[in-house]
């Protein structure tokens, strides 16, 4: 029977529809269903320091949400200008309503001046390539694997001791590549709920001279995205020369399932030996937390660690169909792309080589479990 | 444009919702493509670009509603008004 779907902004009475299609949408996905944790999200969107809001879209039909979108604002320095750009999140829709889904994207770019994302590469992006952004690049995956006994995934049980015994020598190789990474930095943790200080602004603005395009992340920003209202504590690390100023940080997440991310890392610009002594850290700290497996998404920058010390200390690039860890889906390849309003912005924009990114540093962070 | 025409539009659209998206399966010109939910997103996008390459129209936002795009008829007067 023909049905009559209806596009339209999201009210309050769609939060029990949305929190029922999203295991509807993606069954696979644990969290899916975890609706205390999606609302939670989004009232710390709703307090995003941007200064720009956050638009939401429903599909209806006849009463029942079939599909969802929303637009998350994000402030970046382009070329010496502050630009605030929407991403999509959060999308997604019931099989049979293919066209309204793009409708639902179509509404996304009518409503918003500039469009920044960051996408696993795939049918999202697909769909959002309708209405004409540009893909600047794809993030560097860099992983490394620390215990494979840990990996949920292995294919034999029987192979597990035999994993454990083998992540005590790369614990001790790691050990011995410390050393040799070397170095006078000191690396400290601070407190993500207290540490994002004035030193954080002063990065930030030495950082934005040497990368013509980067989030804005200022303290404010950073308060907001990894301090106490984030759905996902993290851990902070920061790096600072001897008279207190910040050389560098890093932010990392141990998941649930024992997977390591580092979400951002930031230096002063050419500083390899401030992002090695913190990568080097990190690396212990994941061993503590029982991670198998550490993954460091980035687009290299003067303010990024560079991909000669990632392989000297471990980590791999594991590229196209491969999969780093056994009967593992390949990678996922995330893809940075952006349509921003300003044609000199723009300009800025696409080319790579201009950036400094993370995979905290946007919407696809968010999620993370 | 001529009915001719109009019918030639028609049967390049049938001819790939046979090859993207029903298989063998003849689609009518009156079949409805939306409402029953036969094309997905990315067929969706994929019929666009199609219609883009074919026939050389840019399909506007406001063009890009249920009812130009619901049934093979719908989308063949659609083109046939961009082209003149």
């Amino acid at each position: 029977m023909p049905r009559t779907v209806v596009l339209r902004p999201y009210e309050d009475r769609d939060l029990p529809g949305t929190l029922e299609l999203r295991p509807r949408v993606y069954p696979g996905w644990k969290d899916a269903g975890d609706a205390a944790w999606h609302t939670a999200v989004y009232e710390w969107l709703g307090h995003n320091p941007v200064d720009a809001p956050m638009h939401r879209w429903v599909l209806d039909d006849a009463g029942s949400i079939v599909g969802h979108l929303a637009a998350v604002p994000l402030a970046y320095r382009i070329a010496g200008a502050r630009v605030i750009a929407h991403t999509p999140t959060d999308y997604m829709a019931l099989p049979g309503y293919g066209f309204h889904a793009v409708a639902l994207m179509r509404s996304f770019f009518q409503a918003v001046e500039s469009y920044a994302a960051c996408n696993v590469a795939g049918e999202v992006s697909q769909i959002e390539g309708l209405f004409g952004p540009v893909r600047v690049a794809g993030l560097q995956q860099a992983v490394k694997v620390l215990d494979l006994g840990r990996y949920p995934r292995l294919a034999s049980p029987l192979l597990r001791p035999l994993a454990s015994v083998a992540a005590l020598g790369i614990r001790a190789l790691d050990t011995v590549r410390a050393r040799a990474a070397g170095g006078r930095v000191e690396v400290g943790e601070g407190d993500p709920t207290t540490a994002f200080d004035s030193s954080f602004d002063q990065l930030f603005e030495v950082a934005a001279g040497a990368a013509r395009c980067i989030p804005e992340k200022t303290s404010t920003f950073l308060r907001w995205r990894y301090g106490s209202g984030t759905p996902r504590p993290v851990r902070l690390l920061t790096a600072r020369s001897p008279d207190g100023s910040l050389l560098g940080y890093a932010v990392l997440r141990t998941t649930a399932s024992a997977e390591g991310f580092v979400l951002d890392l930031m230096t002063a610009p050419a500083r390899r030996d401030v992002a090695r002594a913190l990568l080097v850290d990190a690396v212990r700290r994941f061993w503590r937390d029982r991670a198998f497996v550490v993954r460091y998404r980035f687009l290299p920058s003067a303010v990024s660690p560079v991909r000669s010390d990632l392989v000297r200390l471990g980590f791999r690039f594991p590229g196209g169909a491969r999969g780093v860890l056994p009967g593992a889906r390949p990678e996922r390849q995330l893809e940075l792309s952006v349509k921003l309003a300003d044609p000199a912005s723009q300009a800025a924009a696409v080319a790579p080589e201009h950036w400094s990114y993370n995979l905290g540093d946007g919407e696809a962070s968010f999620w993370v479990p | 444009m001529a009915i001719e025409e109009l019918q030639d539009v028609a049967e390049a659209i049938r001819g790939w919702l046979r090859e993207h998206v029903t298989g063998d399966r003849a689609v009518t010109d009156d079949e409805e493509l939306i409402s029953t939910g036969l094309l997905t997103s990315l067929q969706t996008v994929e019929l666009v670009l199609f219609l883009d390459q074919r026939f050389g129209i840019d399909i506007t936002d406001d063009e890009f509603v249920e009812e130009n795009f619901n049934t093979v008829d719908a989308i063949a007067r659609l083109v046939a008004s961009k082209r003149g």
